[in-house]
């Protein structure tokens, strides 16, 4: 195991009375490949928002690489280098899908990288791994919901993050998208950390090294995939997720 | 590096024939419509900095008349010190832009509705300090007497009309020739990231309210320098030509102009001026509900407004324009 990329220590989020994520401690350890799974409403995009800190907490902390970034933004933590995509795509609309994954890439390039130098290959190189190579010139706005999720993949990839948060990157794709997204996956360097939230159980058992299974905000138990499956709670707060694996 | 729209080749054609019309004019028209012509250049920046915040930008605003007044004020003391034009129009634009950086941080914090409040209020504040501070405004009264002033150090006084016209016509084109080329840079595509996807756009590590700070100083100074053409064209300024009813008719021209199209803002600003002046003077007392009958059938029956039209016509490619 690497050193703790991302650490939760007792965090929380309040909405009044309801705990959508309540006094969880998680590391997820460089290089890792860790799934966050659980039923709907469990909380698990309240947690990567509290990590990619588009929610402030409302208990604990939240540190990165060891440095503590629970007052910082969430523009301030993508520098830092985290990488997220949103259940619902988060993309610049108007923009091709060639300008979409240049915009990611900027605040990582220098003045004159941005500015000056018309180099499209790596981003074109991003959006071939993902099957959009022909959708370079097409606005996003006009892509399919499964494309769309697949360039928001590229576009978190372009600023080339430590850490990359997923939230449900395999909903509403084909199978055909499954199997680019799964070798897009594969793909990704050792030296990234991923923390992907994921109901396709085929995904997560081909990539999760480490499974966290939260449930009504909190964390039930981390493991691998395995000895999460065989866990007689996890059987009984959630079913199916990880079938008779 | 980052390819915005390409404009078609009509919609090319379409400029270049706007832009030579507008320089040729004074070789056919008279002197009244090129009066009323360079009057409507002032007007047209300011349009145009309406455009870049609520359309581009996304951050709807009654407000660009603030630094319009400032700059329309700036400029004429600019003029009492027989500065030239080009000065006035420099410095009426300094002058906004920093009152707009000075403004700005809590103008990028709101959104919608909330933002249309913010500025208006700042415009209305606005205008009111120019009638009440007497010393620096004239008061009520404005500075009726602005001194003519050459265009650049050393050349004639502009008092002609055609003069006057080429003067404004030309600094106006080349605000706007500027302002576009901006919007086609990388930075014009870090704006409208902000106005299309704020949670992408901080989720890839940009600054998204410095960037709506620095987008609304511009916009700011493009006001001041429409301010300072006003001044150089009617030569007066007084806080009726700053107030409520030019931010809103502005405002209705943008949106008939299409919202984030800044070609769509000056034909907008084109269009309300004809209603007012033409069909509005046969209808005393009747102007305000004329225009506001042409903003309802402009958001019914221009989807989009004058560039969503322009866009059908194969003038430009439509969306998210500049
Ligand atoms: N802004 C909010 N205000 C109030 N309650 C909220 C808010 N956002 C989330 N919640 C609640 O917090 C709980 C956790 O929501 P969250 O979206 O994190 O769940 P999830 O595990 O991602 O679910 P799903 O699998 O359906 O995406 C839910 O009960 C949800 O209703
Ligand atoms: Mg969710």
């Amino acid at each position: 195991m690497g050193k703790p990329v991302l650490e939760l220590r007792g965090t929380g989020r309040a909405y009044g009375a309801l705990k959508a994520v309540d006094d969880v401690d998680l590391t997820v350890h460089a290089g890792a490949r860790h799934a966050l799974i659980g039923p709907n409403g469990a909380g698990k995009s309240t947690l990567l928002h509290l990590a990619a800190g588009n929610l402030r907490p409302t208990a604990g902390r939240v540190l990165l690489a060891g440095r503590d970034v629970t007052r910082h933004g969430p523009a301030r933590r993508a520098r830092l280098g985290v990488g997220r995509t949103f259940q619902t795509p988060a993309l610049i609309g108007s923009a091709d899908c060639l300008t979409n994954v240049a915009l990611a890439a900027w605040p990582a390039q220098t003045f004159r990288a941005r500015w000056l130098r018309r180099d499209h290959a790596p981003h074109l190189a991003r959006l071939d791994a993902l099957g959009l190579a022909d959708d370079a010139a097409t606005p996003a706005a006009a892509l399919s919901h499964g494309r769309r999720r697949l360039l928001e993949l590229a576009v978190a990839l372009a600023a080339s993050p430590r850490l990359l948060l997923l939230d449900e990157p395999a909903a509403g794709l084909t199978d055909d998208d499954v199997g680019l997204l799964l070798t897009a996956l594969g793909t990704i360097g050792a030296e990234v950390a991923v923390l992907l939230v994921e109901h396709h159980q085929e995904l997560v058992r081909a990539f999760a090294g480490t499974v966290t299974v939260l449930h009504q905000g909190a964390v039930v138990t981390t493991g691998t995939p395995a000895e999460v499956a065989a866990d007689p709670r996890v059987r009984e707060i959630y079913q199916g997720a990880l079938g008779a694996a | 590096m980052i390819p915005t729209r390409l404009r078609t080749p009509l919609g090319i054609a379409a400029a270049v024939v706007a832009v030579a019309a507008l320089l040729l004019l004074p070789t056919v028209a008279d002197n009244y419509t090129l009066i009323t012509v360079s009057r409507v250049a002032g007007l047209g920046l300011l349009a145009a900095s309406t455009a870049l915040m609520t359309g581009v930008a996304g951050l709807p605003t009654l407000g660009q008349i603030a630094p319009y007044a400032v700059g329309a004020y700036t400029a004429a003391h600019l003029a009492h010190l027989a500065l030239p034009g080009l000065v006035q129009l420099l410095g009426a634009a300094a002058a906004a832009a920093v009152f707009s950086l000075a403004t700005g941080a809590a103008v990028v914090q709101t959104r919608g509705v909330i933002c249309l409040m913010v500025t208006l209020a700042i415009g209305e504040l606005t205008a009111i300090t120019a009638g009440q501070w007497t010393s620096l405004t004239g008061g009520t009264d404005g500075m009726p007497r602005v001194p003519a002033t050459p265009a650049l150090p050393g050349g004639e006084n502009l008092v002609k009309v055609p003069d006057v016209y080429t003067y404004t016509v030309v600094a106006a084109l080349a605000v706007l020739a500027v302002t576009m080329l901006v919007l086609r840079s990388p930075a014009g595509t870090l704006i409208r990231g902000c106005r299309d996807n704020e949670a992408r756009m901080r989720a890839s590590g940009h600054r998204v309210s410095l960037t709506l700070l620095w987008t609304f100083t511009g916009a700011g100074a493009i006001a001041g320098a429409g301010g300072a053409l006003l001044v150089s064209s009617q030569r007066t300024v007084s806080p009726s030509n700053v107030g409520f009813e030019v931010a809103a008719l502005v405002l209705l021209a943008v949106v008939i102009g299409g919202a984030a199209s800044i070609p769509g803002a000056l034909a907008g600003v084109a269009a309300v001026v004809a209603v007012r002046d033409t069909i509005a003077p046969k209808l005393p007392g009747e102007a305000p509900l004329l225009l506001g009958v042409l903003f309802i059938a402009a958001v019914y029956l221009l989807p989009g407004g004058l560039s969503g039209v322009a866009a059908r016509l194969g003038l430009h490619n439509g969306e998210a324009g500049a």
